[in-house]
């Protein structure tokens, strides 16, 4: 039976798990290599800073020395992921793009942050990093492959380089030396000058970083024609992007109330929709030049022109199948949270819990998972540092945010009625729950 | 140096590439500022915001640049204003009306306060100046008035604010009134006939028709401690006295506390006095009046302590057990119709430290009160006492009163101790709907068997009926010095500096109840 469902895809998977993820023997969360990344990022910081004017050496090497210990910091820290299941899934498609264009495997670094934000970025040493939230809307291989397609462009633009190297020309120039003098000078409204200054030098840059994200999506479809993937979907990545939330919302919060039949007198979950402001809102022409990607829907139709063009057949699975990818994708849901909770916001992997109880009932791990937050929580409550775990300080993106509505709950509760809430989840489901300490 | 650092953090920012568009703000305050001004934006007792308001930069030889930053009472940032003004600029209070937000300035050179009412896009709606002929700093009159009355901005019920300035030669004040969403001001002095010792307002209660001003005045004459208490109306439209009527029914002498619009009529609700002199002897019990629109009184009802208290709390000889008195703090009507008194047991005793300070010098006296129970009283609307509780905390004193206020009566000496501060209570938060209403005091004492005794932040919280309590050390272990401020009705917020790391931290504190 396990030999009849073993086929070319899970065989390369099983292979790779034997002799490309050594990282497990190190646990999930710590890198192998973290040594030789480190000494890697110093050598490489030494060579390229030896490239440049001697004028802009020091600041230069200042700005990347900054960047490398702040991504040292952070794999400490845990906040990368390295486990057996999506880290070896989502660098076999990292490595097919790599082996694909006869790219120097030794030149990159494929990480996985372990953050629900819909994102994949990329440093100017070659470290590519795919959040955890960007699988969610993945349909497929061949769109995850674009994704990084995407940002090995950006790493062989060298646009991060660049841009830092312009800036550094620029801000060392003559011209922009004498503006800055002239400032100096002035006795009155000098702040405001110079922020006048900084403001039309980010306006610049943002229209420089458009230009940037055009050419790397350019380069990125040469890239990925090189692959075995197919084209077909990848243009609908655009249609994901334009309308993520980043946290799902499986269920509302009245839902979830109703449901375990949980009753607050004088509250209503809903997120108010006049919140009280000061100061004009920015126009939009202002955050339209501040952005620094195109517009989603740009950028899909190029897409698709350049694919209309240049079609490009293949396969959307290649590494794993699409129940593989769909069970990275649970896998990856269950770990965001835990990252929520590692980090100390017990507040947002409550919320993350619910919604994956909701999107995942036959799974009991979310129950037993809850009541312990909860627990956690009325215990923070007691002892007055409610504040340390639960994020109050939080925009709501919009009327229907549920996380909002959660955190507004959560704000509103007095010591006793958190117990009762706590006690009646528990009534509701001790068949399923395991006492644990959060 | 500065200016590199700015481009670093710029430049940071570009050393990433990501895929998708971030959220990104263009400009966060990376300048180095001085905070002139930190303060609460209330509407009424509801917490709404906080503000900071700073020098930013010179904007010519007579005027600077001001930034005013306003966040949210979860400390979410609100926005902020940049404003033009003159170089010693002083802001003194804020408030907001659910509409507009008011901020009163001072200018010491030109000598006036000015009312400053923005709209939510930060767009400066209708100003309120008033030019003083007097200079606060040196006027001991305008001192004593400042600790007399609330210096808060005062919000009407439906929009509007309402702030009282003390007036020279003539002892009485101006009010002053701005509406940002009528953009309708005025200024009107008071000045009854006769001359005045002390005139003092406080703000009842306001809608689009009236504006309410308790009036306390002690008439001219060195050794005249008889109080005055009338109940001032005034046109929200033009200022004009609609009434200003006497609180003195029969011997009954009511000091007017707070008042409620209900059915057309106004209800006043205050502490009676059975003798005129309303600020140096305790409240005999609590008085509920009823007055017409046009000032008639159509309903009086008198309660004594004695009457209503025995059941609840421990009586002797129609007073308190031992000698205590009750300061009356604040009353606040509740959502069930109710009228809930917070009040402080004290009584008046002699510093043993003070008794040998005093024959070395004349200063200090031996004269202090001794600070016990916080105590919460729930009447209905005929004046029946409902419930009375005692809230424990630990025993506490005054300071040592000046040696020359040693033989004020104890009621007079809690008057002063209140206003200079030292009495335990701290203030009165409600919910949006009265439903939620909290008194705050400080209490020095363990907060569980083993611990040291600390100080700290007291909560009573009433919610239908049923009082809570918590307490919270008012110091961050950790911290170098730790600040509480008021903020809505379950929570409070620490402000904490941390020396060695240079570090200052602001932290919304849930409490229990």
């Amino acid at each position: 039976m396990l030999k009849e469902n073993l086929n070319y895809c899970n065989f390369y998977l099983l292979i790779f798990f034997i002799i490309l993820s050594p990282a497990t023997v190190y646990g999930q969360y710590e890198y192998k290599n973290s040594d030789s990344y480190n000494s890697f990022l110093q050598k490489n910081t030494v060579q390229n800073t030896l490239q440049l004017d001697k004028k802009i050496q020091k600041q230069y090497r200042a700005i990347i020395e900054e960047k490398n210990n702040e991504l040292i910091d952070r794999l400490k820290a845990k906040d990368f992921l390295f486990d057996t299941v999506a880290y070896p899934y989502l660098t076999s498609i990292f490595n097919h793009v790599l082996l694909s264009n006869s790219l120097d495997r030794n030149r990159f670094h494929f990480f996985i942050d372990r953050t629900f934000d819909v994102n994949a970025y990329s440093f100017e040493d070659g470290t590519i990093v795919c959040n955890l939230g960007l699988l969610e809307g993945m349909e497929n291989e061949s769109q995850l492959a674009m994704v990084f397609c995407h940002e090995i462009g950006h790493y062989l633009l060298m646009h991060s380089n660049k841009s830092i190297i312009s800036q550094l020309n620029k801000y060392n120039s003559h011209e922009f030396l004498a503006q800055i003098k002239q400032i100096k000078k002035q006795e009155y409204n000098t702040k405001k000058q110079l922020e006048d200054l900084l403001l039309t030098d980010v306006f610049d840059r943002s229209r420089h970083s458009r230009g940037q994200e055009k050419a790397a999506d350019s380069l990125g479809m040469i890239l990925f024609s090189n692959t075995k993937y197919g084209a077909n979907t990848v243009p609908d990545i655009f249609d994901y992007l334009n309308s993520a939330e980043g946290l799902p919302n499986a269920i509302t919060i009245q839902s979830f109330l109703d449901k375990e039949k949980i009753q607050i007198d004088d509250f209503s979950v809903d997120v108010p929709s006049k919140r009280m402001h000061f100061g004009t809102t920015e126009k939009k022409e202002i955050i339209d030049s501040l952005k620094t990607h195109p517009d989603c829907d740009k950028r899909k139709l190029q897409m698709q022109s350049f694919f209309g063009l240049h079609p490009k057949p293949g396969v959307d699975f290649m590494t794993g199948s699409k129940q593989d990818l769909e069970k990275i994708k649970k896998y990856a849901l269950f770990e965001e949270a835990k990252y929520s909770k590692d980090k100390g916001n017990l507040g947002l992997y409550l919320y993350q819990l619910i919604q994956i109880d909701a999107m995942f009932p036959a799974d009991k791990g979310a129950k037993s998972r809850i009541y312990n937050t909860l627990t956690s929580l009325y215990t923070h409550h007691k002892a007055h540092t409610f504040h340390e775990v639960v994020n109050a300080v939080y925009v709501p993106k919009n009327d229907k945010d549920q996380y909002a509505a959660l955190l507004k709950l959560l704000d509103s509760l007095n010591l006793e009625k958190l117990k009762e809430i706590t006690n009646t989840y528990y009534t509701n489901n001790n068949l399923f729950i395991t006492i644990t300490k959060n | 140096m500065k200016f590199k650092l700015l481009l670093i953090i710029f430049l940071a920012i570009s050393a990433t590439q990501s895929f998708a568009q971030n959220a990104a703000k263009a400009f966060s305050d990376v300048k180095n500022v001085t905070v002139r001004n930190v303060g609460i934006i209330k509407k009424n007792n509801i917490v709404k915001g906080y503000f900071t308001f700073y020098e930013y930069d010179k904007a010519d030889k007579k005027n600077l640049v001001y930034k005013l930053n306003l966040v949210d009472e979860n400390l979410n940032d609100l926005g902020t204003k940049e404003i033009t003004g003159p170089k010693d600029w002083e802001l003194v209070s804020s408030g907001f009306d659910g509409n507009n937000f008011c901020f009163k300035f001072y200018d010491d050179k030109k000598r006036t306060f000015e009312l400053k009412v923005y709209n939510q896009d930060g767009v400066e709606v209708v100003s309120n100046p008033l030019k003083i002929n007097y200079k606060p700093s040196s006027n001991s009159k305008y001192e004593m008035y400042q600790q007399m009355t609330n210096p808060e901005l005062n919000i009407v019920e439906s929009n509007g604010f309402v702030d009282y300035t003390f007036n020279d030669p003539n002892d009485a004040f101006i009010i002053s009134y701005a509406n940002g969403s009528t953009k309708n001001t005025w200024q009107q002095t008071y000045q009854p006939e006769g001359k005045s010792k002390v005139m003092l307002p406080t703000f009842l209660n306001g809608n689009d028709e009236v504006i309410l001003t308790a009036v306390t005045r002690i008439e001219k004459g060195m050794y005249n401690t008889k109080t005055q208490h009338t109940v001032l109306a005034s046109s929200a439209k033009t200022g004009a006295q609609l009434f200003d009527v006497s609180t003195e029914i029969d011997d009954n002498h009511v000091v007017p506390i707070n008042a409620i619009f209900e059915n057309g009529n106004i209800v006043v609700i205050g502490l009676n006095y059975k003798s005129t002199k309303t600020l140096t002897s305790p409240p005999d019990g609590m008085a509920f009046l009823i007055f017409d629109k046009n000032g008639k009184l159509v309903k009086s009802n008198f309660k004594t302590f004695e009457e209503t208290l025995g059941k609840f709390l421990p009586m002797e000889d129609h007073k308190l057990k031992d000698g205590y008195y009750l300061y009356i703090h604040d009353i606040v009507r509740t959502r069930k119709n109710t009228n809930l008194v917070v009040a402080e047991k004290f009584k008046k005793a002699v510093d043993a430290g003070g008794v040998a300070l005093s024959l070395f010098s004349s200063k200090a006296g031996p004269i202090k009160l001794q600070l016990e129970n916080m105590v919460v009283m729930e009447y209905d609307l005929d004046g029946n006492l409902l419930q009375a509780k005692e809230i424990p905390k630990a025993k506490g004193s005054t300071g040592v009163f000046p040696s020359y206020t040693g033989f004020l009566t104890p009621y007079l000496l809690a008057t002063v101790a209140d206003i200079f501060g030292w009495m335990d209570y701290m203030y009165t938060v409600k919910s949006d709907d009265n439903g939620d209403i909290t008194f705050s005091f400080v209490d020095y004492d363990r907060l569980d068997a083993g611990a040291k005794k600390t100080e700290n932040f007291g909560q009573i919280k009433y919610h239908d009926g049923k009082i809570t309590v918590d307490k919270i050390p008012v110091k961050n272990e950790k911290a170098t010095f730790s600040r509480l401020m008021r903020a809505s009705t379950n929570h409070v917020l620490q402000v904490n500096y941390f020396k060695k790391e240079k570090k200052l931290t602001m932290d919304m504190i849930k409490l229990n109840n």
